[in-house]
């Protein structure tokens, strides 16, 4: 928290797209190692996005770039301004709970990660993320075997997820190229 | 004869050197203070605590006159110059634009500039300086009050390079043109007052020094006597010896008072800078620097605040001054001249949220010293929302009289003796606390009701017996579950309970939901034997009472007693969707060099499942749609929400607590000793929370609960809790864990079944 600022955030995006069913074209698959690069969460609003979902989106996109410069502090109070804005907004957890991981709040990243798994949906496109992470909490916590079914699931999800392929590679699992 | 001048002469002796000795004592004790106050910490920093930021956004509903209004106060200065100054916003009503140049400064932000585009009371657009959009503008925080022992005095510190030197040398050459060549009391200055004095048969001159004029701040009143005179010069005299001219007068521009705003004394040039022209002191044009350094005579006096004509002939006085001692030139003198100096609105610092303040203070005590907090100049960011506060205690305050107007038998004599009330209200996401209100006059008692007042629960505890029975496993009962409202007795360990309807009327075979939502003691109490008095102190647990809970029946009627503070939170779990946030009302704390100290986040637990939670939620919106809070609608509050009434069955304790999937408030009313309203939730606290309610939530677009995806509804018959047939009279959508709701058609109305998905 910071007094006297004007925060002057990104400017804002326009291109047309539906509310969380868009798959990012530059997501977290095509990021490689940063979790913030990429296609910006922005490109989810439209002109029919509602304020409150679209300042929710653009906050939420402000903390992933806090995120990708290792300022999870700040990113985590950016985040917790954007849940009333849309309490619906999955993206919101899913960063609150890689940032949690990061300051090694595991208890509080997995409570996230549940939330972001239940509004993204079963069939939700950043569901192999959600594994990946939640397989990283349980490796912090040393619970191995939940680490590698998380990993398992998200390779089932997404092959080519980099990061479910780093955590099943050090948590000993099967070679990627004979992951499910 | 000799010996006689001999005595004479030893007694003199004697009498110089215990005089030397005592002078020598005296000057060594005004030594050692002049250098204990140097070499130690100068000045307690107040600890300042602030509100919550406030976010702009396009689609915000805000007009523009709302926003204009928000930046004075917090500092900013309305202007019409083409070339705005850090801290300066115009509004141009015509294109319905506000214009803000941010005053950064503090913690390092930089100023920043931005318009904010409005069409209907709506930001449309916010554009940076270079046109393009920006998505989101943070405001800064407001001051709602300091820390502090004494008097609060209001400064920031800066070194001597951080100050103009135009302003120093304005200072200079209005207080004391001989700063720089006198060794601490300047004797020419002393004389010309001495003489001016004596022309005008009474003090018109000072004389003091800029040195005397310090040591008088540090250590001396502002008694005018020869002793306290004498003191100063010594004290400057050992000053000048010890201390360079630089460190005297840095100290002096950070010491020097230079007005009041509200409960804070503005002290030293850099805290003047902002209060006066809302800009720090580098920015400040020449006109400006020549009224502050006019001011330091009789700040309240010549205070463009109270009198900007007066002010401005203070200022062109010193501006004069400043030109006949060749500090500017004529030029720069006309120039000062032209500047217009307009009157401001002060607005005036006090503690809008006494309660609040007191919640917040008493945590900081456990966490921080005393000396700490009110010497070390923390910056401490909370969660309040001054605008709900304002509502919040409004909303109380109409309330509370309102009652005592229309019911006569409330008015109490006694002041301590008044009705009086509680009204918390938090974001049920989050866990902050956004509004708190503990009592009608904080003046006449500090005792904080919503978070110390522990008073008995009555019918605001029945949702937990409820969720208790929803949560069961195999899901026994349903939305639609028949219970038995008919008189009851419960036999337990050798004893009897008998609780009664209030008005002793009985409903006889009713649905769980019209149970809940009528608030039916008879069915809750058949309920509660079902669910088992363990389970629902388990579930009241799980939900946050942290207050005790007797093991005994009538725990399920609300005989315990809690908390506002706890119950809020509890529900806070249904709003959120099963998800428990953790109150806090502190977000951070920042030391005076902006380095954070601490900081807080949103802590969330699942405690319900989500399908649990928007059973719940459907029930009790109920409670405002149909049951014993149904006047809410009347009294016009038609958004979304849910919420349930208390009352003691001794019509001691009202209650009222209600949510929106967005704002949760909580309302109590009673008398702190313990006598009885003779009204119920729904009379007494429910009309406080419509009213703070329908306009916290006014500028808010409405919306309702999410359904999760465990969720179906059904048309159910409303008194049998069948499938609706069409030929059932009287219909409710029902809602439903998936593979829980009814299949067989209602049999008192027979005909085809229909359900929606």
């Amino acid at each position: 928290m910071k007094s006297l600022l004007l925060v002057l955030t990104m400017e804002l995006s326009l291109s047309g797209a539906s509310w969380y069913d868009k798959r990012p074209s530059a997501d977290l698959r095509a990021a490689e190692s940063s979790v913030a690069g990429g296609e910006p969460l922005t490109v989810l609003i439209n002109p029919r996005t509602p304020a409150r979902r679209a300042a929710s989106l653009r906050l939420t996109e402000e903390a992933r770039r806090l995120i990708d410069m290792g300022q999870n502090g700040e990113a985590i109070q950016k985040l917790d301004r954007a849940i009333p804005l849309d309490p619906l907004n999955p993206y919101v957890y899913f960063f609150l709970a890689w940032s949690h991981q990061h300051i090694g709040n595991s208890k509080q990243s997995l409570t996230f990660i549940a939330e972001a798994e239940r509004l993204f949906g079963p069939d939700g496109p950043w569901l192999s993320e959600v594994h990946a992470l939640r397989g990283k909490v349980f490796q912090s916590l040393g619970e191995l075997e939940k680490a590698r079914a998380e990993y398992t699931m998200a390779l089932r999800l997404d092959p080519a997820n980099p990061r479910a392929q780093e955590g099943m590679m050090s948590v000993g699992g099967p070679p990627v190229s004979e992951a499910p | 004869m000799r010996r006689r001048s001999l005595i004479r002469v030893l007694s003199l002796l004697a009498v110089t050197v215990f005089s030397l000795g005592l002078l020598y004592r005296y000057l060594a004790e005004m030594k050692q203070t002049v250098q204990s106050k140097f070499n130690g910490r100068l000045w307690n920093l107040p600890s300042k605590i602030y509100s919550d930021s406030f976010l702009l956004y396009p689609g915000l509903s805000l007009s523009a006159v709302s926003l204009t209004q928000k930046l004075m106060k917090i500092g900013y200065r309305p202007t019409n110059a083409t070339d705005p100054r850090p801290g300066d916003f115009s509004y141009r009503a015509r294109g319905g634009v506000v214009e803000i140049r941010s005053i950064g400064g503090r913690n390092g932000s930089a100023p920043g500039s931005a318009a904010i585009h409005f069409q209907s009371d709506v930001i449309q657009k916010i554009t940076g300086n270079d046109g393009k959009e920006i998505g989101l503008l943070e405001l800064e925080p407001e001051l709602i009050s300091g820390l502090y022992t004494g008097t609060w005095e209001e400064r920031k510190i800066v070194s001597l390079n951080q100050i103009p030197p135009l302003l120093v040398q304005a200072i200079i050459s209005t207080e004391d043109e001989r700063f720089f060549r006198h060794r601490g009391i300047d004797p020419q200055s002393l004389f010309r007052a001495l003489v001016s004095n004596v022309l005008h048969r009474r003090i018109v001159q000072g004389g003091s020094t800029l040195t005397q004029q310090l040591m008088k701040n540090f250590f001396l009143g502002a008694e005018r006597t020869l002793k306290r005179k004498l003191n100063e010069a010594v004290m400057a005299l050992i000053a000048e010896h010890l201390y360079s001219k630089d460190e005297i007068l840095t100290n002096y521009l950070n010491e020097i008072y230079f007005g009041q705003k509200g409960a804070q004394g503005i002290f030293g040039v850099w805290e003047a800078s902002m209060f006066y022209f809302s800009k720090e002191p580098h920015d400040l044009t020449l006109a400006e620097i020549a009224t502050l350094a006019g001011l330091i005579k009789a700040p309240n006096y010549y205070s463009p605040y109270r009198d900007a004509d007066l002010a401005t002939r203070r200022r062109n006085m010193v501006a004069a001054k400043m030109l006949n001692d060749g500090v500017i030139s004529q030029e720069q003198y006309a120039g000062a001249l032209r500047e217009t100096l307009s009157q401001r609105e002060l607005h005036r610092q006090y503690n809008d949220a006494p309660y609040f303040i007191d919640f917040v203070r008493v945590e900081l005590n456990k966490k921080y010293p005393p000396e700490v907090l009110t010497g070390e100049g923390l910056s401490i960011y909370t969660t309040l929302d001054k605008r709900l506060q304002k509502m919040a205690e409004e909303a109380l305050a109409k309330g509370l009289m309102r009652l005592e107007e229309t019911y006569p038998a409330l008015r109490k004599k006694k002041e301590l003796e008044r009705l009086e009330g509680a009204l918390l209200a938090i974001q049920p996401q989050t866990g902050e606390i956004k509004a708190m209100v503990g009592g009608i006059d904080y003046q006449k008692s500090q005792f904080n009701r919503a978070v110390q007042a522990r008073r008995q629960a009555g019918s605001i505890f029945k949702p937990f017996v409820y969720l208790a029975a929803l949560s069961l496993p195999s899901h026994p009962f349903r939305p639609n579950s028949l219970l038995d409202d008919t008189p009851f007795v419960w036999n337990y360990d050798h004893r009897t309970w008998k609780p009664e309807n209030y008005g002793g009327e009985y409903h006889g075979r009713v649905t769980l939901r019209k149970a809940l939502e009528k608030s039916l003691n008879g069915a809750t109490a058949r309920l509660a034997k079902e669910v088992g008095i363990p389970s629902i102190v388990t579930m009241a647990r799980q939900m946050g009472i942290t207050s005790p809970l007797p093991d005994v029946p009538s725990l399920a009627l609300g005989s315990a007693e809690v908390t506002p503070l706890e119950v809020a939170t509890a529900f806070c779990i249904l709003a959120n969707n099963g998800m428990r946030p953790e109150p806090f009302f502190i977000k951070s704390v920042i030391d005076a060099h902006g380095k954070t100290v601490e900081m807080k986040s949103v802590r969330l637990e699942r405690v319900l499942s989500p399908e649990t939670a928007y059973v719940m939620n459907h029930l009790l919106k109920g409670v405002l749609d149909r049951g014993t809070a149904a006047s809410a609608r009347i009294l016009g509050f038609d958004r979304a929400a849910a919420g349930k009434t208390g009352t003691t069955n001794d019509y001691v304790d009202a209650w009222f607590v209600g949510y929106t999937p967005d704002l949760l408030a909580l309302v109590w009313v009673g008398f702190d000793q313990r006598e009885a309203l003779g009204l119920s939730g729904a009379q007494a606290a429910l009309p406080i929370w419509v009213n703070f309610m329908k306009q916290a939530t006014a500028d808010t677009p409405p919306s309702d609960f999410p359904v999760p995806s465990g969720i179906k509804f059904v048309l159910i018959d409303s008194n049998t809790g069948a499938l609706a047939t069409p030929y059932c009279p009287t219909v409710i959508r029902e809602a439903f864990h998936i593979g829980d709701e009814p299949t067989k058609p209602c049999g008192e109305h027979p005909g085809p079944g229909t359900g929606e998905g």
